[in-house]
């Protein structure tokens, strides 16, 4: 039946906690199958097959959402990770993706800092969205990043293992993404 | 990405609502986003934002003059009036946030804070309970739960919640209806 | 929540459901539906099992009928009825209610929707007393996809809830997931 590897395209994603890797192979097979299933439709179409022709074209029709709602969802899943976690892939994640989503990332990063910077050069529309208690905070070192620049701070060395007060609002990127922890 | 209001964007919001404190210091006075808060004199009662006389506090620059609501008598009272109704009692929007805040910083400042925080504690359990026996009783004939007076606190509770589950009540009904 | 959609990754699989359908005009060359008859053609009278999309395409053309699967039926409802917090209603279709809802605006048989919201409703009362009290994480393999959203939600909230009580959220979170799987990646 024709439409079962579009099927089997779309549970892949309820397999795997954020995304599966993308499934290449299946695409092109899919392909391949409503290239073949147009052809036949405009035979059906010919021998005047009513039934036939509007079957046909409700696989074909049917294999093309999956397919799309499939591409869509990963690439919002990747929107999200944008925003939620800064302009770089954590390399585990790099892998479930293709060529392509890994550009599309790229290109709404800087979109979406383009954006930002028009809106005000100060804010980070990324941001964590957690009102703030206080203006300084403390903070451990998970890995050994060395000197980093903060834009109100100035230089700052953070080795690993070691606790810091720094300014919150400088930091909120690093401790999303694991390089730094916050304690209380 | 959450498009609904959490626990802490509540207590933001509650912090916005007017405190009245008595700074120990001189300052001309705060020119913050929402007003002019000034000039602060020692000894003289002055209305602030909550945030505001929460960080005064913790650097020991004033005292805090708890709510009127925020009274051990006037708790044990409405303690009563909500255990005689079945609906909601009227109670201040941010009850919950407001008393929280106050008792984990400016507790000196509250007289029989223990017993006060014990009070707020099974007011809101016994408001909680009510919107349980509220949602227990609608059917699909009567799907309305009466709500009126609720206070933040239980609006989170069911703020995911509800809406999800109505939406797909909706869902289901507006097939019956089309004929 | 049910969302329909041309995209909702949750509404393409409920359409997946298996219906049982009985052919009321022979098609040519549309035997490639029943790859089991292995025939060429589609023979009216044929009675088989297709996705939910598919059998409303055939049923709105007049091609084929639809058969309303047990489940939604008199008996199996009242099953329901008379307790419906204990059934595991995963197991009867992961989109139990969005099945049922397509299927009603289709045949347009009020029967089953009222039963169905009663149900929903019954389920989603014993649903919030698992979330506001301790429960049993065991329930989940008797929630379909839509129960599932909303119990996710309601636990959500109640820890949510726990952690403001004790002031722990003010802690800023590493995108948790992205942690989460990083150990699992180290591991390996």
């Amino acid at each position: 039946m024709y439409t079962e590897k579009s099927k089997k395209l779309v549970r892949e994603l309820k397999t795997s906690k954020w995304l599966p890797p993308y499934n290449n192979i299946l695409i092109n097979e899919i392909s391949t199958e409503i290239t073949e299933l147009h052809g036949k439709l405009l035979q059906s179409l010919a021998s005047q097959n009513e039934a036939l022709t509007v079957l046909q074209a409700g696989c074909l029709n049917r294999s093309k959402r999956s397919v799309l709602a499939y591409l869509n969802f990963r690439a919002s899943k990747l929107e999200t990770l944008r925003v939620e976690n800064g302009p770089s892939i954590p390399p585990h994640y790099s892998h479930q993706l293709s060529g392509d989503e890994i550009d599309y990332f790229r290109k709404y990063s800087a979109l979406l800092q383009e954006y930002s910077q028009k809106v005000s050069s100060h804010l980070d529309l990324t941001t964590d969205l957690m009102p703030p208690k206080d203006l300084f905070i403390e903070v451990r070192v998970k890995e050994d990043i060395g000197d980093i620049v903060l834009p109100v701070s100035g230089q700052v060395t953070f080795k690993k293992n070691t606790s810091q007060l720094v300014r919150r609002e400088e930091v909120a990127a690093l401790i999303r993404q694991g390089v730094l922890q916050q304690t209380n | 990405m959450e498009n609904e209001i959490t626990l802490p964007e509540s207590e933001f919001f509650a912090e916005n609502t007017k405190i009245t404190i008595i700074p120990n210091f001189k300052h001309a006075g705060f020119q913050i986003l929402s007003g002019f808060y000034g000039p602060l004199r020692p000894s003289v009662a002055i209305e602030v934002p909550l945030w505001l006389g929460v960080f005064l506090k913790r650097q020991q620059k004033c005292r805090i003059i708890p709510p009127a609501w925020m009274d051990l008598q006037v708790l044990k009272d409405k303690f009563e009036e909500e255990r005689k109704k079945e609906e909601f009692s009227e109670l201040d929007f941010y009850y919950m946030e407001v008393s929280s805040l106050l008792l984990a910083h400016a507790k000196e400042d509250i007289p029989n804070h223990v017993l006060i925080c014990r009070l707020i504690q099974d007011l809101q359990d016994l408001r909680t309970s009510k919107i349980r026996n509220s949602l227990q009783k609608i059917t699909v004939e009567n799907l309305y739960a009466n709500f009126k007076d609720i206070a933040s606190i239980e609006l989170q509770a069911i703020r995911r919640l509800l809406p999800a589950t109505y939406d797909s009540i909706d869902y289901m009904r507006k097939t019956e209806n089309n004929d | 929540m049910i969302k329909r959609g041309y995209w909702d990754i949750d509404d393409i699989l409920a359409d997946e459901e298996p219906i049982m359908v009985q052919v009321t005009k022979t098609i040519k060359g549309a035997g490639f539906l029943n790859p089991e008859s292995g025939e060429l053609d589609l023979n009216e009278h044929t009675r088989f099992t297709i996705p939910l999309w598919l059998a409303e395409n055939m049923a709105t053309r007049e091609l084929a009928k639809i058969e309303l699967p047990k489940i939604f039926g008199e008996s199996y409802l009242n099953i329901l009825e008379a307790d419906p917090r204990i059934i595991s209603l995963k197991d009867r279709s992961n989109y139990f209610f969005e099945v049922a809802t397509k299927l009603n605006d289709f045949l347009q048989d009020g029967k089953f929707i009222t039963p169905l919201q009663k149900v929903f409703v019954a389920r989603f009362v014993h649903l919030y007393n698992e979330i506001t009290h301790n429960s049993d994480p065991k329930i989940i393999k008797k929630l379909t996809e839509l129960e599932r959203d909303i119990y996710e939600k309601g636990m959500k909230t109640t820890r949510e809830f726990f952690d403001w009580r004790e002031r722990k959220f003010d802690i800023i979170r590493s995108a948790q997931h992205v942690v989460n799987n990083a150990k699992r990646f180290k591991l390996k």
